[in-house]
């Protein structure tokens, strides 16, 4: 879902922009030790592609569907299959159409500043502590998803 | 003159009055509503009855499902809306989990996992961690998820219940499970497309008004073969009258001495007393075409021993024991009872005077020679008997709601991986409950009781559990986790002695009866195999709960059915000496032709029932056919007989209920084959 989601912030941050690149870490508390990973999104007309450096994954985001393509096949996978990429596309739309409906199922919003902080509702609050970005003016300054399992993911574009 | 006059009025009224009196009788005593729908009622014992209502009372059993076709959002709209209209119904609550025997199973996890290597399960575990592609949730009381159940085909998607093509919701049901909750649930789901739903209690009302249907359908169309048959032969409206009335009073007054004699009356016997009601009219027929209504030829003889035979096989079959038998039984002596006694007694005295309308003109052809025929019924018959297949599945007696069927067997298949069937386990006390579980778990058939930890079993293992979490602390270290990661994992404190109390904390659903204990356990089908013989399993399945009873039942039936054989072939050889072959004949050519089903369906209890039941009935046309004094008139009231109780029994083979379809399938047959005899059986 992290990925998406930071995908999604990328792509506000870069509004004008066709490709855009970015940099997760993720730090597991269990092995108390970071996964770093280079990404890119890819916005076009009627979806958006999503790849990783030293993956054959390819994520393609259509309105109905999710096309996730490997070397070896192509899958469809229904968005109410995975509430993290239904999540991430109900983001999309806060952030393109300011539009909450959706997203306020899973969030309530909090604005400090420059900083926007989601903090998760009901189920999904056993997982996400809270989700917290900060912007200025078109461009993502950071993304911090952070767990309740003490995990965190943090992300950078560039 | 006058009061002549009054006193013919007066009897012309005696029927409607004794069907007035019948009919307030039968309301003071509210016999209406002891009339049963329910099938389990009158074919299950009384003990094996009681646990099917304890079962009923668990809240399993009180579910409502509701699924929408599709994961998307208009599919998810369409149940939240649903779920909304729903729980505005005080009787639907919202399907409560009960996490405290989760919480227990994660505990007491290493106690019930079979031998489990600590580094493999360390090692899958840093692999899924490490793998994950967003954050993979470690649960601290059981990290390689051994309490984890692998049946679960629900998940949860859009804050909602879902399978893996469409949303699902469950509900709890309380307080009554009626009519009335039945349409409030489906009005409340009324107009939504590709939504279904299901609870056990829908068969209760959906079954209940088949069986109503298929009754009603069958006394409409039974009165209104014989009015037809009335207005068509007799033409004569005061006899049609005073005979419905006295055929629906014969009814009245078997229901109101039924409902003396059991709790509940079913409707199948309600409907069978009707179908039977049309033997009765046969008395009537020879009293009236032998003019005995209007002249003064006083006892029929032949048509009181063929009353006689008939009740007396009736009486026989009764000591049948399934409740079902004997209802029908009872219901009929009464009726038959009641309506001979009215033709016999009563008639003559309102005076019906016989003209014969309708020139009856039948060509009998008389081709088989009765010694022929029962040589070869004496070799054809055992033949049958040997090849004889007998349904054992009592349930297909039940209306066939073959709707009902596929909506749960859809809800069956898409939450749970295996089907599974519902089981008693029962015990004089929780210790002993706990220990059926646990041997059931030997025979490899894991139920959540089976996981409760006793206090020796604690301390049996507490040694090597001790060791276990030493090994995970140290192995953890080793594949680099945190300092402490674990400290939370199976740390199971020491067990309480289970009690009532301590298991319906967990969650489990407890009952009492006669000093048993009894809870509840699935087992899926594919393991029903695996079973081992025991006492304290009840297989809550009708049909498993009345197999243990169909042996004894097949032999009873066979003894009481051939007792009442040898009573009528006695009644025969002291009344009627002569013509032993025709009468030979009349009861062993309906028995071969019934027992022929057999060549097309298995033949169940009511077919065999009926094989009996038609012999009566047979018997009395052979006395009838043989009479030294068979005139033209005994023809007509034989024909005219015969016509009408095929009126009353032939209908039911149109039942959709197998019960009465069995019976009206025997009954035609038995019949046609009396009619046969009747045409082509040479007269001694």
């Amino acid at each position: 879902m992290k990925r998406y989601i930071v995908v999604f912030l990328l792509m506000f941050a870069s509004l004008n922009s066709k490709i855009i690149n970015f940099e997760e870490q993720h730090y597991i508390s269990s092995l108390d030790q970071s996964k770093f990973k280079k990404g890119r999104l890819d916005i076009r007309e009627d979806s958006i592609g999503l790849s990783y450096d030293n993956s054959d994954k390819i994520y393609t985001f259509y309105d109905d569907h999710i096309s996730m393509q490997d070397k070896n096949e192509t899958k469809k996978i229904n968005y109410g299959d995975k509430i993290e990429l239904d999540l991430f596309v109900k983001l999309i739309k806060l952030i393109y159409a300011k539009d909450k409906n959706g997203i306020d199922q899973y969030f309530s919003f909090v604005n400090d500043a420059d900083l926007i902080i989601l903090e998760p509702k009901e189920q999904l609050s056993k997982y996400i502590e809270k989700i917290e970005y900060k912007k200025l003016e078109d461009r993502l300054i950071y993304l911090r998803i952070s767990f309740k399992n003490g995990e965190w993911i943090k992300i950078d574009q560039y | 003159m006058a009061s002549g006059s009054r006193l013919i009025n007066t009897k012309n009224y005696a029927s409607i009055a004794i069907f007035l009196a019948l009919l307030i009788l039968n309301y003071h005593f509210g016999s209406f509503h002891k009339i049963s729908t329910n099938l389990e009622d009158t074919i299950l014992e009384k003990p094996k009855r009681e646990l099917l209502e304890k079962f009923n009372n668990f809240d399993i059993a009180n579910k409502l499902l509701i699924y929408t076709k599709g994961l998307d959002e208009l599919s998810l709209q369409k149940i939240k809306l649903a779920d909304e209209a729903l729980l505005k119904n005080r009787s639907i609550k919202p399907n409560h989990t009960d996490a405290s025997f989760d919480e227990y199973k994660k505990e007491y996890a290493l106690f019930n996992a079979s031998k489990i290597s600590i580094k493999d399960e360390l090692e899958k575990l840093k692999k899924k961690i490490l793998d994950a592609e967003f954050s993979y949730f470690v649960d601290p009381k059981d990290p390689f998820e051994l309490s984890s159940s692998k049946d679960e085909t629900l998940s949860l998607k859009n804050n909602h219940l879902a399978t893996s093509d469409g949303y699902i919701s469950i509900f709890r049901l309380e307080g009554l499970k009626n009519q009335e909750l039945y349409d409030y649930i489906h009005a409340s789901l009324s107009g939504t497309e590709d939504i279904k739903a299901f609870s056990p209690f829908f068969y209760m009302i959906e079954n209940q008004k088949i069986i109503k249907d298929d009754s009603n359908r069958t006394v409409f169309l039974s009165s209104l073969v014989l009015i037809l048959l009335y207005i068509v032969l007799l033409r004569d409206i005061k006899l049609l009258l005073h005979t419905l009335l006295t055929l629906a009073s014969s009814i009245l007054f078997a229901l109101l001495l039924g409902t003396f004699v059991f709790t509940k009356i079913s409707i199948l016997a309600v409907v069978f007393g009707i179908s039977i009601s049309s033997v009765a009219i046969d008395y009537m027929f020879h009293h009236y075409v032998h003019g005995r209504y209007d002249q003064n030829k006083g006892f029929s003889k032949d048509v009181f021993f063929g009353m006689l035979t008939t009740i007396s096989a009736f009486f026989i079959l009764s000591n049948v024991p399934l409740e079902l038998i004997k209802q029908f039984s009872y219901f009929t002596i009464f009726s038959l009872a009641f309506s001979y006694i009215i033709f016999a007694f009563v008639f003559p005295h309102i005076s019906f005077s016989y003209h014969n309308r309708y020139s009856l003109r039948v060509g009998m052809v008389q081709l088989i020679s009765p010694k022929t025929l029962t040589t070869l019924l004496f070799i054809a018959i055992p033949i049958l008997l040997y090849n004889l297949k007998f349904d054992t599945n009592i349930k297909n007696l039940d209306a066939k709601n073959s709707n009902l069927d596929s909506t749960k067997d859809f809800f069956i298949d898409h939450t749970s991986k295996d089907s599974k069937i519902a089981f008693l386990l029962k015990a004089k006390d929780i210790e002993e409950l706990i220990k059926n579980a646990k041997e059931l778990r030997v025979s490899g058939i894991d139920t959540p009781l089976a996981r409760i930890i006793t206090k020796d079993e604690f301390l049996e293992q507490e040694k090597e559990q001790k060791k276990l979490k030493e090994e995970l602390t140290a192995l953890a270290k080793e594949q680099g986790f945190r300092d402490g990661y674990f400290k939370n994992a199976y740390n199971p404190p020491e067990p309480q002695e289970p009690s009532r109390a301590f298991l319906k904390d967990l969650g489990f659903e407890l009952q009492e009866l006669n000093s048993e204990i009894l809870t509840y356990i699935l087992i899926p089908k594919k393991d029903l195999l695996r079973l081992p013989k025991s006492t304290y399993l009840v297989d809550l399945r009708v049909e498993s709960l009345f197999k243990d009873r169909l042996k004894d039942l097949k032999s009873s039936l066979l003894l009481y059915g051939s007792l009442s054989l040898l009573f009528i072939i006695g009644v025969l050889f002291l009344a009627y000496r002569d013509h032993l072959f025709t009468y030979l004949s009349f009861l062993l050519f309906p028995f071969g032709m019934i027992l022929s089903i057999n060549l097309f369906v298995e033949l169940n209890i009511l077919h065999i029932f009926m094989l009996f039941i038609i012999l009566s009935i047979s018997i009395d046309y052979g006395i009838y056919a043989s009479s030294t004094k068979l005139d033209l008139n005994t023809k007509k009231a034989i024909l005219y007989s015969i016509m009408t109780t095929f009126a009353g029994f032939g209908v039911l083979i149109s039942s959709s209920t197998n019960a009465l379809f069995s019976i009206g399938l025997a009954a035609s047959v038995g019949i046609v084959s009396i009619l046969f005899l009747l045409f082509f059986l040479k007269k001694a």
